[in-house]
């Protein structure tokens, strides 16, 4: 099962115009983890992300996700991998995206009906069964901006969740969020992680990597410095740019 | 044809400081109306009737004229600006329908065609936009069955006037929609699309379901404010033999004289179904902002 789901970025190389935004990234990351991906912005973080669906491209090497792999310089709207691997890989934006014209439960409800061909009870039983699990069971009929920005994210998740995806690629969702509102979106991740999804974190939230995390990668300037659990990573950093990195964070 | 409503005139008019040149074309025209020779010409062109001997037996013309615009009441002079009136609205909803139509198909290759489609769709709008509609219009009424008898086409391609009339301002309104679309569609954020193919689902239904959809919210003001346009530009059909609210207002006036009275109830005709109209675009473009 875990072998199902193993996400294998290998050599992965990608450039914009001279700029190399990742250079020759390895890294492996089992089923049932959650990996924290930090570092300094612009250092690839996103990239590195968005490659693992499709979202982006890049230059060199290949990612493996499960039996599915995504190879450079292709176009992978429409690519049958990138559709493969968006079905096991649900997605969660920093800016929410949720679809302004349909209310959460539509939301929720849009992606299994039409991609899983479940029927409209079907589908809005789902729906309501994940709202109530990201504890907006009363908003059920709200408008994206009639929400907090907390409770768009929540609802962007439970949309992801409706595919019944192994895990999901978590884009610093918690950076366009007051203090107080980012807890409540970190709880419901806590939650998730219990059931046991892949979750691969792109974040600047310090305390929830210590707290959440199996593991952080540290990225600059598109390569993977460091990689670790959260106390060696953190605690005990070996390269001087984590520490450089780490100590700007804290401030 | 139909029965004759109102007997018309014709008229020779002179500058109002050539008086002289007048009097001399009325002596001219009683010299030829009493020795005969004026009916003769009349005969040869068939247009010799009993009417001409009462114009001729002496009665004024002002008198005659007077007489029609009397006859020319407001009860019988509007039920025919109605039927202009219906025939504009037919028109302007006719035409926009099949520029919208054509719009949606246009605005897509534009945005996401192969590149010969996308050449394709540009052509079409450079074109239909940088031509006057006046000119497509005879083109397509006139035009057309020239081309198909010199070329000897088996169909004849000779449009009734309202076809062409809807024709021409569907082709030509195509282009402006076709551009409000294309700018509409790519107003939505590329998150939203990037949205729909995280969650599995392929580019015609994010396209379908997420994008077109608010998309819509952009066009629809600025399609009405069109629509607005497009029913006021339909006058120039006249043309073209199309008896819509300005050519019935040609035709009456012409025949009552009466160009001012006819005149202001034809414009409020015209504002009675534009403004309104124009509330509806200024309405949309309000509730575009609250995104529901």
């Amino acid at each position: 099962m875990s072998g199902e789901m193993q996400v294998v970025i290998s050599h992965v190389t990608k450039r914009f115009a001279q700029r190399l935004v990742l250079d020759d990234v390895n890294l492996e990351i089992d089923a049932g983890q959650t990996v924290a991906l930090i570092g300094p912005s612009g250092a690839g973080k996103s990239t590195l992300l968005r490659s693992i669906n499709g979202l982006n491209t890049f230059d060199e090497g290949a990612i493996r996700v499960g039996s599915h792999t995504l190879l450079p310089n292709r176009s992978h709207h429409g690519c049958p991998g990138a559709r493969q691997v968006r079905r096991l890989f649900g997605m969660i934006f920093q800016d929410f995206q949720l679809f302004p014209h349909l209310t959460a439960l539509e939301n929720i409800m849009e992606a299994p009906r039409c991609v899983l061909g479940l029927s409209k009870a079907d589908a809005r039983a789902r729906a309501m069964r994940l709202l109530d699990r990201v504890g907006l069971a009363d908003r059920t009929a709200a408008y994206p901006q009639e929400l907090s920005g907390g409770q768009k994210q929540r609802v962007a998740i439970a949309r992801a969740m409706a595919m019944e995806p192994r895990g999901l690629l978590c884009d610093e969702i918690t950076s366009a969020l007051d203090p107080e509102l980012k807890s409540e979106v970190l709880a419901v991740l806590e939650d998730l992680k219990r059931d046991g999804l892949t979750l691969i974190i792109v974040t600047h939230e310090i305390g929830f990597a210590r707290r959440a995390a199996d593991r952080v990668v540290v990225l600059a300037e598109g390569r993977i410095i460091e990689d670790g659990t959260p106390s060696q990573v953190l605690d005990d950093p070996q390269v001087p740019r984590t520490r450089q990195f780490l100590s700007q964070m804290l401030v | 044809m139909g029965p004759a409503i109102a007997p018309g005139y014709y008229a020779i008019a002179f500058r109002k400081d050539q008086e002289p040149l007048a009097a001399q074309f009325d002596a001219a025209l009683d010299r030829l109306a009493s020795q005969g020779q004026l009916r003769q010409i009349y005969e040869k062109w068939h247009i010799w009737n009993k009417h001409q001997e009462q114009l001729l037996g002496g009665e004024k013309v002002d008198d005659f004229l007077r007489e029609s615009g009397r006859q020319w009441t407001f009860r019988r002079y509007f039920p025919l600006l109605l039927e202009g009136a219906v025939m504009t609205v037919r028109l302007t909803f006719l035409s926009m329908l099949l520029a919208m139509a054509l719009a949606l198909p246009i605005a897509v290759m534009r945005l996401y065609g192969p590149a010969p489609l996308r050449l394709l769709a540009t052509v079409y709008v450079e074109f239909f936009r940088g031509i006057p509609v006046l000119l497509l219009l005879y083109f397509l009424y006139f035009g057309l069955p020239v081309i198909a008898e010199t070329y000897g086409l088996p169909l004849s391609l000779k449009l009734q006037p309202v076809m062409a009339a809807i024709l021409g301002f569907g082709l030509n309104y195509a282009a402006y929609e076709a551009e409000i679309y294309r700018s509409g569609i790519a107003s939505i954020p590329v998150g939203q699309w990037e949205a729909g193919a995280s969650l599995g689902m392929t580019r015609l239904h994010t396209f379908r379901r997420i994008i077109l959809p608010q998309a819509v919210r952009v066009i629809l003001p600025p399609t009405t404010n069109d629509l607005v346009a497009l029913f006021k530009d339909t006058s120039i059909v006249s043309i073209i033999a199309v008896e819509e609210l300005t050519k019935q207002y040609q035709i009456l006036a012409k025949s009552s004289l009466k160009y001012l009275e006819i005149g202001v109830v034809t414009a409020l005709l015209y504002l009675l179904m534009s403004v309104p109209l124009g509330h509806l675009s200024r309405y949309l473009e309000r509730r575009r902002g609250r995104g529901r």
